[in-house]
């Protein structure tokens, strides 16, 4: 099994999430940064196995028994046994290996092969910490807890993914929300121009952003409750836009000024709090093309493996 | 319910990857039994790239995979798949059908009203003038409709709170709310299926858990079901 010296400051169990419960108030959640969660199993020949999410600063993990982990995301310098490891490429794993994660430049994944075995709960293995179910327990990682895998052969792997082109910094792009037409000129003017500081409120659920320039509601109005998604922007009469995140709700009232593409969604769960964000608005054709051209990159940078 | 041509269909895009199809400007239960229909109608299409769909109080959310409806959709008119799906989804929707059986169930809800359980119900009473018995009274005398789940998994957006007993949201949320609690808030009764922090005016609680992870599915209460709120005493049975 793999023994949690330490947890680090914020580790849970994820795979992709829990797909077809929505409509039972039932959040999707997963991994935040899909697309190091995706290249990392790829890695390891294997797609969707669960593995453990880790941000800002990683574990300390014991491993029992032979295995391999890719580690991916964030940048960060681990260690097995003292020695400095590769992102982003397969590791043999022999019993006793001790990996030490420490600092992340946000979030990162430590995927295992065969996955870490924790229950499966409405056909996913991720951690909803809010209904407690789910992943270790249903809660973050403490130290002590010992996650189960199974042994394998360890994979002698020279092959590495080049991470960098996924993570060029560059304006996140969005589309128009759904209530674009509803709001002022003034404030969709404000919202475009403004840049946005990440507060230190943010979590999983979401990013609270805090513009540089007020961004002034002079007639707040609440929507009735209706479906809302992973990069939804809702603008509250606060005027401080919130970015819907992984474990968001299913559902939401506010006005939706906003939606980052997908294909931006994993880059900005990259950010951390204080740092900065500027958005740049495209059309829908552009989102989509940006989807499409993400897949393809993924498809051809883990074809080789 | 007749089935046939829906006169009113207002779509929005809410990101590549889902459209919010309107068929009503108005919450009822006529509106559900349209929104039950349209998501009926849609899933017996067993479009490949549909990932899921999701209800809400005038509308459907349409969740798919992009580059699979691309493939699927790629004889549609429209510049965007998007604009495909809409295209799709209209196709779809206008085609006559025979109407199916609503088959909404009722639930009862046992609670505990008041006291320990309901540290809100005196407020509640003499926010009305009246006696907390009263309070009950109204409360439980209700039939509720269940339009759709959402905020917490289980949650029921319940239609029908008498208005002699709607009251407006705690000025200061609580930092702590127990699951079963059975609220107020504004013209809206629910009941928390977690425990969280809210605002809601807490009358009552209930011990029958409306969240079930591990049963098919995962909730107590589903969209279409009524509710009534039973009034129990600590010395009975939990589960009519």
């Amino acid at each position: 099994m793999l023994l949690v010296k330490k947890p680090g400051l914020l580790s849970t169990v994820q795979d992709t999430g829990r797909v077809g419960f929505q409509q039972y108030g039932v959040i999707v959640g997963g991994a935040m940064d899909t697309v190091a969660f995706t290249i990392g199993n790829a890695l390891l020949h294997q797609t969707n196995e669960a593995a453990i999410e880790m941000t800002m600063f990683g574990g300390t993990f014991v491993f029992t028994k032979r295995t391999t982990i890719a580690l991916t995301g964030g940048a960060m310098s681990p260690t097995i046994n003292g020695r400095c490891v590769p992102m982003y490429t397969a590791i043999p794993i022999e019993a006793g290996d001790v990996l030490v994660c420490g600092a992340i430049q946000t979030r990162a994944y430590v995927c295992i092969k065969g996955g870490i075995d924790v229950p499966i709960v409405m056909n996913s293995r991720s951690t909803y910490t809010k209904a407690a179910i789910g992943g270790f327990h249903g809660r973050a990682l403490r130290k002590g807890d010992e996650l189960l895998y199974r042994e394998t052969t360890p994979i002698v792997q020279t092959k590495r993914v080049h991470a960098k082109p996924f993570y060029e910094p560059r304006p996140i792009r969005i589309l128009q929300g759904t209530e674009w037409e509803r709001l002022s000129y003034d404030v969709r003017e404000a919202f475009c121009a403004a840049t946005y500081r990440i507060s230190v409120s943010s979590d999983r659920m979401g990013y609270r952003l805090l513009p540089n320039a007020p961004i002034d509601i002079t007639e707040p109005f609440q929507l009735i409750s209706e479906a809302v998604t992973f990069g939804t922007i809702q603008l509250p009469p606060s005027g401080e836009p919130i970015v819907l995140m992984a474990d968001r709700q299913t559902t939401g009232g506010y006005p939706k000024i906003g939606q980052v593409i997908y294909a931006d969604l994993y880059r900005l769960a990259q950010y951390a709090p204080n740092d900065v964000v500027t958005f740049q608005v495209v059309t829908l054709e552009e989102a989509e093309a940006a989807y499409e051209k993400l897949a393809r990159q993924l498809r051809l940078s883990t074809l080789l493996l | 319910m007749k089935g046939g041509v829906h006169l009113f269909l207002q779509m929005k895009q809410l990101s590549e990857c889902a459209v919010l199809v309107y068929v009503s400007e108005a919450i009822s239960e006529q509106t559900h039994a349209r929104i039950q229909h349209v998501m009926q109608q849609i899933q017996a299409q067993q479009m490949q790239g549909i990932v899921e769909i999701v209800n809400g109080y005038t509308n459907v959310c349409i969740y798919y995979d992009p580059v699979m409806m691309k493939k699927q959709l790629a004889h549609m008119t429209g510049n965007t798949t998007g604009q495909k799906v809409m295209t799709w989804l209209r196709e779809v929707l206008q085609q006559p059908t025979s109407a199916v059986e609503q088959t909404g169930r009722t639930i009862d809800i046992p609670v505990y009203y008041g006291g320990e359980y309901g540290p809100d119900l005196a407020y509640v009473a003499a926010h009305h003038n009246m006696t907390e018995q009263q309070v009950i009274d109204i409360h439980t005398s209700g039939n509720y409709f269940v339009h759709m789940l959402g905020f917490a998994p289980g949650f029921p957006f319940l239609g029908g709170l008498d208005a002699r007993i709607a009251t407006p949201r705690k000025e200061t949320p609580r930092l702590f709310i127990e699951a079963g609690s059975v609220g107020i808030a504004g013209t809206q009764t629910g009941v928390y299926p977690l425990a969280t922090p809210g605002g809601w005016q807490i009358i009552g609680r209930t011990m029958l858990p409306l969240f079930l992870p591990n049963e098919t599915p995962p909730t107590l209460l589903r969209a279409g079901d009524r509710v009534r709120f039973v009034a129990v005493k600590e010395d009975q049975s939990c589960y009519l």
